[in-house]
């Protein structure tokens, strides 16, 4: 089976269209989880965190924070794709309706465990 | 007697919180046949293809397409079984140059009339542009070209004519003529009378959250209650 009639049967959308939302999910991710970091990092600097704690969250946020920023992240995706009018076409032209969300999800997914790894690894 | 419509959404309720926009209305598109669904402003023209097209839920009613019915109907599922939706604007990206968006139709669908397709939209010029960058009129023909391209069974397209100069409006209507023959299923929304009297086979005319079928352009305009109604003084020329 050739890798285009894979992507037809499974309903895949063009493969630029799958390509900017993994782009875009490593970048915001990664905006959203620097941003987190900043601002536990100004709470310990601010003395409304003790700083040791304040640091260790920012580097080892929990599972359930964890989760927070990845949809979070996937949300201002589609939020960015949406406002490109980036999505409409390829629901014309058949794709797998759950493309968008998986894709921006898993990306952001295996940041999050490959960033995590990385920081405790340190 | 006429062959079973391809395409129908079938007594259709929407409201949205206390007021209600539709309360059984429908609107049919038989295979090489042009429809044209008229209202006055916000009677819910708009609402009912998006609910057709499965852009959004209806309270009530069903759709039929190629011989299913969909209680909830969902674009991308319709799209893959040949329907395809053109909103009144922005189908396309605006971060895309158009080569890259008509590609993408190309490469699920295939494109062996593509060339001919954007001669006869003249947006050849365009294609290295994106939709920001274009005029509306030119915009609104390379949509047009996407959907040609796609070759759909069946296209809902939405206030296709507003806001475009008369020749555009012209390229515009020869486009969906030119579907039509080769079997597409058309339904077209608007106010543009002439042109879209010109360019329809079949009239619905949706009022009080209903809606009327009231057979060719020539019985639509001489329906007394259409005429009083919605077109007020316009005559055909």
């Amino acid at each position: 089976m050739s890798r285009h009639s894979l992507a037809e049967s499974l309903r895949l959308p063009y493969p630029p269209y799958l390509r900017k939302v993994a782009r875009r999910s490593v970048g915001i991710w990664l905006l959203v989880r620097t941003a987190y970091a900043g601002v536990l990092v100004a709470a310990a600097a601010f003395d409304l965190l003790p700083p040791e704690e304040g640091i260790a969250l920012a580097l080892h946020p929990g599972w359930a924070m964890r989760a927070v920023l990845v949809a979070l992240a996937a949300f201002l995706v589609w939020w960015d794709r949406w406002r490109a009018h980036e999505l409409l076409l390829p629901a014309n032209l058949g794709a797998w309706p759950g493309w968008f969300w998986t894709a921006s999800l898993l990306t952001a997914m295996v940041l999050d465990a490959g960033v995590q790894a990385l920081l405790a690894a340190l | 007697m006429a062959a079973p419509p391809l395409f129908a959404a079938d007594s259709i309720g929407k409201s949205f919180g206390s007021r209600t926009i539709l309360k059984a209305a429908s609107v049919w598109a038989r295979e090489g046949k042009i429809t044209v669904l008229f209202g006055r402003n916000g009677c819910g023209k708009s609402t009912l293809l998006k609910i057709g097209a499965g852009e959004l839920r209806a309270d009530h009613g069903v759709v039929l397409f190629a011989g299913r019915a969909y209680l909830r109907p969902r674009l991308p599922d319709l799209a893959s079984r040949g329907l395809f939706y053109l909103p009144d604007r922005d189908l396309l990206s605006r971060r895309l140059t158009v080569r890259e968006q008509i590609r993408a139709v190309e490469w699920r669908f295939g494109g062996c009339r593509t060339g001919e397709i954007l001669e006869r939209l003249g947006i050849g010029g365009l294609l290295d542009q994106t939709p920001v960058e274009l005029s509306g009129g030119e915009r609104r023909r390379a949509e047009i070209a996407a959907a040609w391209i796609r070759a759909p069974r069946c296209l809902l397209a939405d206030e296709p004519f507003a806001g475009i100069d008369p020749g555009d409006a012209e390229v515009v209507a020869e486009a969906f003529r030119g579907m039509a023959r080769q079997g597409c299923a058309i339904v077209i929304t608007g106010h543009e009378v002439r042109q879209l009297l010109d360019t329809a086979d079949d009239i619905v005319w949706m009022a009080a959250g209903t809606t009327h079928g009231i057979g060719t352009p020539e019985q639509a305009v001489r329906h007394e209650q259409f005429r009083r109604e919605y077109l007020g003084p316009f005559r055909l020329g």
